[in-house]
């Protein structure tokens, strides 16, 4: 019974609402309601719930819808959060199961949640089991979502209509419990441009992947630009030691390597210079030759062909 | 002969083969003037002997042959400058 119930009132039932639907599946319960729902000006629903039942089994309902949110085109950092409270009205603290059931019409990631650290090995559920602080007092209960889960989520319509189910269940009969809930929020990452890519210490990057037949590794860090379409490059700085790797068939025609230079991509056109490659030079007597040959040196291998320095012919003075 | 009389060069004919251009100049003593030929396109198989005019006066000239380009080549066999005595000397 509600805690402000006298013996012979009976409360009024809840005004219905359509966002949420209520009910009870065993014949036990015999709570009293008290709904109430509230708007505290942020993005998400504010509700608080009251729901006290006993019996083995028991089962009270709660579904929430959630307000549309913008895509943020991303499948990462989406933590659905739940700040609730279960409350015992006995002298033992009593277990309780919360079954939360995330839903889109057609995605539905369960988590259960445990009023102990006890884990229960019932009931059908995907999710985590919650181990943290019993939940006798306020709890902030988050919950991240998998990227799988949000890519059904997104296909699902999730964004534009998604809801909330919470379940509670009682595990022992004469179990009195109850649960208050402050607010459910879906919080997911900002939508729009991102931040500047700010690089600090070694590492790097690979761009491309196995499926593009790419499989480089740079010792000493720097970046592989790999993929089929056309590298676009904003101008950019490089100074420290390392490199880079341009592969793809396109746009820049093969990989090329530095050692403790770079690269300068210049212009519309698709010529780049090499700024400080290791390189000499020693001629081999070729008959046939008609140019020069550099040879890549300290690790490197290849060969540049250059043009011999202006040869030319001059006679001796012609005169009488 | 062998009084440095002032000189009219004024033409090229040679056996010149190769690929690419051939840049062809004259220029005088100290290189204090100089000219410059017609540019000559060289070929593989050319089938004939190029003549070039040119209009040079100076009582020494050099002739100088250059390619600037990667690959380019030059095959010559025969050079013959025309050229003709015209002044005895400079002014005084």
């Amino acid at each position: 019974m509600a805690q402000s119930a006298t013996v012979n009132e009976v409360p009024d039932p809840p005004t219905p609402n359509p966002d949420f639907t209520e009910c009870s599946t065993s014949p036990v319960v015999a709570a009293d309601i008290v709904l109430a729902l509230s708007n505290g000006g942020g993005s998400f629903p504010t509700l608080s719930i009251l729901a006290d039942f006993t019996g083995t089994g028991a089962i009270y309902l709660l579904t929430t819808k959630l307000e549309p949110l913008t895509d943020p085109g991303v499948d990462t950092d989406h933590v659905l959060k739940i700040t609730l409270t279960l409350r015992d009205f006995g002298a033992v603290p009593r277990d309780a199961v919360l079954n939360i059931d995330f839903n889109a019409p057609a995605v539905s990631p369960t988590f259960i949640i445990h009023r102990d650290t006890t884990l229960i090995a019932a009931n059908s559920w995907s999710g985590d089991f919650y181990t943290g602080p019993d939940l006798t007092s306020f709890t902030i209960i988050e919950i991240p979502l998998t990227e799988a889960e949000v890519i059904d989520f997104r296909a699902a319509g999730g964004y534009n209509d998604c809801g909330v189910k919470i379940s509670l269940f009682a595990l022992g009969a004469g179990d009195i419990v109850g649960n208050d809930y402050d607010f459910i929020e879906l919080v997911c990452p900002s939508s729009g441009g991102g931040a500047p890519l700010v690089i600090t210490g070694s590492g790097g990057f690979i761009f491309g992947g196995q499926g593009l037949g790419l499989d480089y590794f740079v010792p000493d860090g720097g970046f592989i630009f790999g993929g089929e379409a056309l590298l676009q490059l904003n101008p950019f700085e490089y100074t420290a030691e390392g490199g880079f790797i341009f592969g793809g068939s396109a746009g820049i025609g093969g990989n090329q390597i530095t050692g403790t230079g770079g690269f300068i991509f210049g212009g519309g056109g698709r010529d780049f210079m090499i700024l400080s490659p290791d390189i000499g030079g020693i001629y081999f007597l070729d008959f046939l030759a008609t140019h020069d040959t550099f040879y890549l040196r300290d690790g490197f291998q290849g060969t540049e062909d250059v043009k011999i320095p202006d040869p030319f012919i001059q006679t001796a003075y012609l005169g009488d | 002969m062998g009084q440095d009389n002032i000189i009219h060069f004024n033409a090229l004919r040679g056996r010149i083969k190769g690929t690419g251009i051939l840049r062809t100049r004259l220029f005088d003593l100290d290189e204090t003037q100089s000219v410059n030929f017609p540019l000559i396109n060289m070929e593989e198989i050319t089938g004939k002997f190029v003549f070039k005019l040119i209009n040079f006066k100076s009582q020494r000239a050099c002739l100088e042959l250059k390619t600037t380009s990667i690959d380019e080549i030059m095959r010559i066999n025969k050079l013959v400058v025309f050229a003709k005595p015209i002044f005895t000397e400079y002014p005084g």
